[in-house]
């Protein structure tokens, strides 16, 4: 076993050297079979991910090796070291799976490219990356891979680097990532603070299992489980564009389409997510910290969608619904629905790399994604409309595609719990479900319906290629079908009821209420057929009345339009008013008056004394010798006389 | 002689052989196209020669040969292997010189000449064999130096002769007073008679050391026995400057362990000023080198300043070992010992991928001054980030294995009660890292001149990815490195 896991976290890995080191300086134009290897490298880590989660769920049994130790420093090892629990088998399947998807849907949508090699290079390096994170065992590493993971993620937003747009979007993805990254680094500086504890009870701080033992065992403060919490929410807010952070995800989409489908929509930023379910009974010790996390998705889920309302781009729709949908994810963590979080997750990271893939096959078609441009592609794109729908549908939570049993989890996860938060969360969720319908049926009424009004000519547009048709097709049955095979109300054939949710939380979950028995169920699809109702309404019959009764709410519409500000708030007050021209002038004055002159002052002396120190090196062989001899002479008379 | 000793230098004789061969063939055969691989398929042959005798020899044990003033051990057999795998380098990074320069085999036969007497030198247990091997070192060095034969390769020649002369003088002087002292030439039986508390104490001794310290720190150019350095490494051709910084340097180094670990350990005093004495010659060495190395402008010279600086730090190590065999007896000091062979294969390794790449580069823009590398990286990016990686190493931060090599040094040296040497050292690794960046700096962020293009082949590609990726793997996992230091070392302990 240990061999298999080793196996599937190196074979990209190996893809990766192999691209950078041999087919990009040696074999350029090779770049075809290039693609072959990372795809065949990919392939064989999805292949054993599977077979892994397969025998997990027959075994059921957690493994954890260290296979290198990297420097021992007294009592503390730091070293790569790898855990497999159930949480970690159902994201290596995710992760590996849908890369291979988008490698194989790469192929066609980059064959142009010159930087072709460079992409699969990175791509499989973001898979190295992510495999890292999600079998990490110290949370050393885990961070390690976790910021490896950003620094793919900036090396692919920034693809094409010869986009101003593209690199200055990488660069604020990065840095406001990084804002929450502060607070993850803060929260492991902290361990190490209280590392007295960890030891006294022959613990080890780094130790993942270990930092949970003992918060179970009570040895920490509540203090201090609710500030280690909190530091690690911080990083969740970050990687997983939850409010207020979320600011960088939109941008991102200027990198290429697959990687926002791989990235920016099914794995990279579920990876706060999954460290929330990683260290889930670490949060379930503290109130404060759930329900921070159960309010922050819920607002996450609801002001998103709203945004997504207004956009006219589509990769901006989808970005403002995977932060919507990542906030329906921390909502249920909140909730103390570790299983139905990780549900969603699994059937979102399906659908929505279908939505986005879907999204790229229409921009290779029509050369863009603004949806003013489009229109009418249905008889077009047959391919690419029936799977996009599919996606929709799953996105929606229509039964019954996947999105509906995940989703559904989720409202009963809120609906089952009592208290005010709860309550807040699940009208939240609730009403998002609603909004969600409208505008990715805009969406769809826009791009596909009506008529084609592009800027191109209309015989220019195409269908894809089947290479990029076929991952489309396999991503819309895994977004019809996983979501009841892997967790169905009732057994069906070998697979027990509730499977996932059982497999995730350990058998410990309380009870499954059939959820056909409650209210929202059916409450939550009515909604969503109101609203694309509505939407039909004005995009496609472009009823006046309503049109008329929507541009009574200009105002909203300009918040939504400029996204509620939070750019500006950014950009113009934090950084421009209070860094650049407070706090930056004063450090500014305190860094060329104080700090420049000490330096310069030490770096003069340094220089100088170089200078003078050269002097002796003339070239001379006499001078060389005279203080060759004089050196003897003074080490003899300081050693033998003194 | 019987047949022991033949075997136990079999792997030196047949480096002779080898040399004497080149020349031979030289001068019968026509074909000089044939020399380079015959050299290569010599050296891999008495390369694997070595390993045979290295899986054939019982860890802990040693074949001694010539009536014990030779010996066949892991440490002699550890460096025998390294020393061809240098050669095996130089001859490799000398393609494009030996094309230009018209050499023929003598350029080979000298440095394999050469690197016959380092592998002499390091398995010598005795005064006289230890002074002959020395020679046979540093002779054929100083044709090689010379080998431009313009006038600045001349000088720097003559200048080597001269100044390798004095340090010869100084070493055979402490040598002579050893052996009149002691009436021996054996390591063993000096080692014997310094033992004994009666004379311990004798300022003959101190006198004798002093002497021998000054001619070792010649040959690994620690300040202030340095002066040679800086100039013989400009006026050398290339690949003999990397000879100079890699092979004669770790020889230097290796005589040096050999030397403490089969004689003077056993003499407590002496060993307290031996560390005395090297610690004014290691703090010396970083100051002086680090600190003129900053205002040079050529890239020859930078190097060698640098290497002067990372003597200093070698000696950190040396020193918490004497320190430690001082204070706590030989058998605690296999750590230090080892951090000092680690150290070693760091400096070699990253010193492999500094020389390649600045080869390539001076033979491409003919020029060996650091601000005629502007922009680099746009040209060739292959090259600008090795060298980068490089300088990341020689500074020692992660992810390279120089970052380990001096975590592994100042380790010891704590370990030794030396946390202020530690400081300076950090000290120095600041101030290094100044230059080294600054090559960083013009290499990334200054414009190409407009002329400029690197053409290199697809074996010297091959080669600079090799080491990139070895620095950087041994940067990650640095445990193998480590166990075979501890190997090495394990037999003088």
């Amino acid at each position: 076993m240990e061999q298999i896991l080793w196996t599937i976290f190196f074979s990209p890995l190996l893809s990766f050297l192999i691209l950078i080191l041999i087919f990009k300086p040696f074999f350029a134009k090779m770049d075809r079979l290039s693609s072959l290897v990372s795809i065949f490298a990919i392939s064989l880590s999805t292949l054993l991910s599977i077979l892994v989660l397969l025998d997990l769920s027959i075994n059921q049994r957690v493994i954890s090796f260290n296979p290198n130790e990297f420097l021992v420093i007294g009592s503390l090892n730091f070293g790569i070291s790898f855990i497999l629990d159930e949480l970690t088998a159902v994201m290596l399947v995710v992760v590996t799976s849908v890369s291979l998807l988008v490698q194989i849907f790469s192929v066609g949508y980059m064959s142009q490219d010159k930087g072709y090699i460079r992409y699969f290079a990175i791509l499989s390096l973001f898979t190295t990356a992510m495999l890292g994170l999600v079998l990490a065992s110290n949370i050393i590493q885990l961070f390690v891979f976790w910021e490896l993971v950003g620094l793919s993620s900036y090396l692919l937003i920034g693809f094409w680097h010869h986009k101003p747009a593209a690199v200055s979007a990488a660069k604020k993805a990065f840095i406001i990532t990084r804002i929450g990254d502060f607070g993850l680094l803060l929260a492991i500086l902290y361990l190490f603070v209280q590392k007295s504890i960890f030891i006294e009870n022959s613990l080890n701080p780094i130790m993942i299992q270990d930092i949970i033992f003992a918060v179970n065992q009570g040895y920490l403060s509540d203090f201090f489980v609710t500030l280690f919490a909190l530091g690690l929410f911080a990083g969740a807010i970050g990687k997983s564009a939850q409010f207020p952070l979320h600011t960088w995800l939109p941008d991102a989409m200027e990198g290429p389409t697959p990687v926002s489908a791989l990235i920016h929509a099914a794995t990279m930023v579920a990876a706060g997510v999954f460290l929330v379910g990683r260290f889930f009974p670490v949060f379930e010790n503290s109130v404060i910290a759930m329900n921070t996390l159960a309010i922050t998705g819920g607002v996450t889920a609801m002001l998103a969608a709203l945004i997504a309302l207004s956009m006219n781009d589509i990769k901006k729709v989808l970005a403002y619904s995977t932060i919507s949908q990542l906030g329906y994810m921390m909502l249920a963590l909140g909730m103390g629905a570790l299983s139905a979080s990780i549900f969603h997750l699994f059937t979102h990271a399906f659908f929505k790399a279908l939505l986005f893939l879907g999204a790229g096959s229409i921009s290779h078609s029509t050369g863009t994604f603004d949806m003013n441009k489009m229109g009418g592609l249905r008889k077009i794109m047959p391919w690419t409309y029936v799977t996009f729908i599919i996606g929709s549908l799953s996105l929606l939570g229509i039964f019954p595609f996947s999105g509906f049993w995940s989703k559904d989890e989720i409202l009963s996860g809120a609906w089952s719990n009592s208290g005010i938060v709860s309550n807040i969360a699940f009208y939240l969720a609730f009403i998002t479900v609603f909004i969600t319908s409208f505008y990715m049926f805009r969406a769809i009424y826009m791009t596909f319906h009506g008529e084609f009004k592009g800027g191109i000519s209309k015989k220019d547009l195409h269908e894809s290629p089947s290479v990029m048709l076929i991952p489309l097709v396999i991503l819309s049955i895994a977004s019809i079908f996983i979501g009841f095979i892997i967790n169905p109300i009732i057994s069906i054939g070998f697979i027990p009821s509730h499977w996932f949710s059982d497999f995730i939380g350990h058998g410990g979950v309380k009870s499954h209420v059939n959820i056909f028995s409650n209210w929202f169920v059916y409450g939550a699809t009515l909604i969503s057929l109101l609203a694309i109702l509505l939407a039909y309404q004005i995009y496609i019959l472009k009823n006046l009345l309503l049109i008329k009764f929507i541009d009574k709410f200009t105002i909203f519409r300009k918040i939504l339009i400029n996204k509620y500000y939070f750019d500006y708030f950014y950009e113009e007050i934090i950084v421009k008013k209070v860094f650049l021209n407070s706090l930056a002038k004063g450090l500014n004055w305190f860094d060329t008056n104080i700090v420049d002159r000490v330096f310069g002052a030490i770096g003069w002396i340094g220089l100088n004394m170089g200078v003078l120190l050269r002097q002796i090196q003339n070239g001379q062989l006499q001078t060389y010798g005279s203080i060759v001899s004089l050196g003897i002479i003074l080490i003899m008379i300081f050693f033998m006389f003194l | 002689m019987n047949l022991q000793d033949l075997y136990a230098i079999s792997p030196q004789i047949c480096m002779i052989v080898l040399g004497m061969l080149l020349i031979l063939f030289d001068l019968f055969f026509a074909q000089k196209i044939l020399l380079r691989p015959l050299v290569f398929i010599g050296l891999l042959g008495i390369f694997l020669l070595n390993v045979f005798l290295w899986v054939n020899i019982d860890s802990n044990k040693s074949i001694d040969a010539f009536s014990n003033s030779l010996v066949l051990d892991e440490f002699g057999l550890f460096f025998n292997c390294f020393f061809i795998g240098v050669v095996f380098f130089i001859i490799f990074i000398s393609q494009d010189y030996i094309k230009s320069s018209k050499a023929k085999s003598e350029y080979y036969s000298l440095i394999i000449f050469s690197a016959t007497g380092m592998m002499l030198l390091t398995s010598s247990m005795e005064l006289i064999s230890f002074y002959i091997a020395l020679e046979l070192t540093t002779l054929p060095i100083v044709a090689l130096v010379a080998f431009n034969r313009d006038i600045k390769s001349s000088e720097a020649g003559v200048k080597f002769l001269i100044l390798s002369g004095i340090s010869s003088a100084l070493l055979l002087y402490g040598m002579v007073i050893l052996f009149g002292f002691t009436g021996s030439t054996l390591f063993d039986d000096i080692a014997n008679i310094i033992s004994q508390s009666s004379i311990s104490n004798d300022k003959a001794l101190l006198f004798s050391s002093i002497l021998l310290i000054s001619g070792f720190g010649f040959k690994i150019s620690a300040a202030p026995f340095h002066m040679w350095a800086p100039d013989v490494y400009d006026g050398a051709p290339m690949p003999i400057t990397s000879y100079l910084a890699i092979a004669s340097k770790v020889a230097g180094i290796a005589i040096l362990l050999r030397i403490i670990y089969s004689i003077f350990h056993v003499n407590i005093n002496l060993i307290g000023s031996w560390s005395e004495i090297l610690i004014v010659l290691s703090i010396l060495s970083m100051f002086l080198g680090n600190l003129i190395a900053i205002r040079q402008t050529n890239i020859k010279r930078l190097i060698a300043y640098s290497s002067i600086s990372h003597t200093g730090f070698i000696l950190i190590g040396v020193i918490s070992l004497l320190v430690i065999v001082s204070e706590s007896g030989v058998s605690n000091s296999l750590d230090a010992a080892s951090s000092v062979i680690f150290y070693i294969l760091g400096y070699s390794l990253t010193n492999l991928a500094l020389f390649t790449t600045v080869t390539i580069i001076t033979n491409n823009i003919n020029s060996s001054l650091i601000d005629d590398f502007s922009g680099i990286s746009k040209i060739s990016p292959v090259l600008a980030f090795t060298l980068t990686l490089v300088m990341i190493s020689l500074i020692g931060l992660p992810p390279t294995v120089g970052f380990f090599s001096k975590a592994y040094i100042f380790n010891a040296a704590i370990k030794a009660d030396l946390i202020w040497l530690v400081l300076l050292g950090l000290i120095n690794t600041a101030i290094s890292a100044y230059y080294y960046l600054r090559i960083v700096k013009i290499l990334y962020l200054e414009e190409p001149s407009d002329n400029l293009s690197i053409n290199f082949n697809y074996n010297q590609k091959l080669f600079v990815i090799s080491t990139l990726v070895l620095i950087f793997i041994f940067g990650i996992f640095p445990r193998p490195l480590i166990d075979l230091s501890y190997i090495v070392v394990n037999i003088l302990v």
